[in-house]
């Protein structure tokens, strides 16, 4: 489990947006996203949001997209987050409860 | 940073204390301390240490203090303390505001106060459709702590001069909830 609250959040996660336009576009296969986040701030949420967007629209354009979120037993307030981004996405979010 | 351990009967217990620019990496460092602190907490810990993430970032984001970094790049000084009683822990920020800001926080901490959970977010969703980078717009971190806390914000405003103002912030988590 990771914790995601860099500074320049855009300069981490526009490198993995990008390499998931170029396998949808070339290689144009399955794809699930496993997110194992216990905290994440502000602007690490528009990232996810941003990245939810493009594996909705590959959904919608018929690819495989699954993505899992695996949160810890005592948090339930992450339960609640990953309600959140499922209703703000239009993605289905399989929650994933871990023990610490 | 100041770690203590004396106790004056009737008053919370100071756990921790710092003041000065909101690193990154002190913001990591002190996260360490907090998490190792609150482990004996099982249902509070994972509360305790995003609510000192929202309100050590909004010193680092916003404060009207800044140390400067390198290049254009600035960071917020402020100070931070986590303190104690029998059954709560409080985290409170303290840092300086512009004038005219700190009317607007006092409008939105007023705000989220009187909203139900459900309401408080539905505006985070509708502020994280915003660009996140409007100030005070969205400050989705004050929500966000709001609803981990289950508890009202505490705030205060205080005239420092002309145009500055000393914004304190104020969350309390229930250890044993």
């Amino acid at each position: 489990m990771g914790e995601s609250y860099m500074e320049e959040t855009y300069k981490f996660y526009i490198p993995l947006m990008e390499w998931m336009k170029d396998y949808i576009t070339q290689v144009q296969g399955p794809l699930t996203l496993n997110i194992k986040l216990i905290y994440l701030n502000t602007s690490t949420s528009k990232c996810l949001l941003d990245i939810f967007e493009i594996l909705k629209n590959y959904l919608d354009a018929g690819g495989d997209v699954k993505v899992k979120w695996y949160y810890l037993s005592d948090d339930p307030d992450m339960v609640e987050e990953v309600e959140d981004f499922e209703a703000e996405s239009g993605l289905d979010i399989e929650l994933i409860e871990q023990a610490e | 940073m100041k770690q203590r351990q004396h106790h004056t009967i009737g008053s919370p217990e100071i756990k921790m204390e710092y003041h000065g620019p909101f690193f990154i990496e002190i913001i990591s460092i002190l996260g360490m301390q907090i998490k190792r602190y609150t482990r004996p907490y099982k249902s509070a810990k994972s509360k305790l240490f995003k609510l000192y993430l929202e309100l050590s970032q909004n010193v680092a984001n916003y404060s009207e203090d800044r140390f400067n970094l390198y290049g254009n790049q600035t960071i917020g000084i402020g100070k931070l303390s986590l303190r104690e009683t029998q059954s709560t822990l409080t985290f409170s920020t303290e840092n300086l505001v512009s004038k005219t800001d700190a009317l607007i926080l006092h409008e939105r901490c007023k705000l989220l106060n009187q909203s139900a959970p459900e309401d408080l977010r539905e505006l985070k969703r509708e502020m994280r459709r915003l660009d996140p980078g409007i100030k005070y717009g969205a400050r989705i971190g004050l929500i966000q702590a709001v609803l981990i806390s289950n508890n009202p914000l505490s705030f205060s405003i205080k005239n420092i001069d002309n145009k500055h103002s000393l914004f304190t912030i104020a969350i309390t988590v229930d250890k044993y909830q």
